[in-house]
């Protein structure tokens, strides 16, 4: 996985049934990215919060998955380690009957506020 | 060419090892074309040498960003700070390859209360490679 114990660790997992599960993820604030984004001012790429949702999402249902569709994804506050060192991310999926594709929906959270809600399709690779 | 590699520098906060956007080919109104060359020090390449998905987003983010230095630059204004704010109808067609040159069509729509509204469209030659709509928030 490209950011798994690099952008964050996951500290625990809760799996909730076959299709749900919160992963309480660390966000690692020694990460390289926060060199150049940005120089002095750290804050945590949206991006690679969406990526972080893609590898929870890869973990919860063992297969290795590419983004095929985001329906929508609302970035709702600034994440960053410092603001929110540990987070809640939450991730459902329907796995469509006969495709490869999964519906997923997932959020990003701490006991103060949300910072990322994301409605899409995920495929498994070939 | 408008500008390329570390001229870029002046028009966004965004540094090594994420700077996701090398090139702005031209900017006429509200429609930009930028480009990307996908190296192998890509911050989003996977063990396969493709990208992952959100380094399109962020490449499409990016190109936007620019824009907009380079329109705040010509205004003698100071340079903005964006965030992603929402990201809508994202598809992505085909991972890219190290090796690939990426160009984007950036559309920029009205900006209310800071938000810009806009939509990307990234190529590689005549392969369709991702398409989003975004909207920006401006700091």
């Amino acid at each position: 996985m490209l950011l798994k114990d690099k952008f964050f660790t996951v500290l625990h997992e809760e799996k909730l049934s076959a299709n749900d599960a919160i992963y309480l993820c660390e966000l690692n604030a020694d990460c390289d990215v926060y060199r150049g984004h940005f120089p002095g001012k750290p804050v945590s790429p949206g991006v690679c919060n969406i990526e972080m949702i893609r590898e929870c999402a890869e973990l919860l249902t063992g297969e290795d998955l590419r983004i095929d569709t985001i329906k929508q994804c609302r970035l709702t506050a600034v994440a960053s380690p410092q603001v929110c060192p540990k987070v809640d991310v939450t991730v459902n999926v329907a796995r469509l009957e006969g495709t490869q594709n999964y519906n997923v929906a997932a959020s990003i959270k701490d006991a103060e506020r949300s910072y990322m809600e994301l409605k899409g399709t995920f495929v498994i690779k070939n | 060419m408008l500008y390329q590699g570390e001229e870029l520098y002046k028009l966004m906060p965004q540094r090594d090892p994420i700077v996701m956007v090398d090139k702005i080919l031209d900017a006429e109104g509200d429609v930009a074309h930028t480009g990307l060359a996908v190296t192998d020090r890509n911050y989003f390449i996977e063990e396969d040498g493709r990208m992952a998905e959100p380094g399109l987003i962020e490449h499409i983010a990016q190109s936007a960003s620019a824009i907009k230095g380079h329109k705040a630059l010509l205004a003698g204004e100071p340079l903005p700070i964006g965030y992603i704010g929402e990201v809508k109808k994202f598809h992505c067609y085909v991972r890219p390859a190290v090796g690939d040159e990426l160009v984007t069509t950036i559309t920029l729509g009205a900006e209310v209360n800071g938000v810009t509204l806009m939509t990307g469209e990234t190529r590689c030659g005549e392969v369709l490679v991702a398409d989003t709509q975004m909207k920006i928030f401006v700091e």
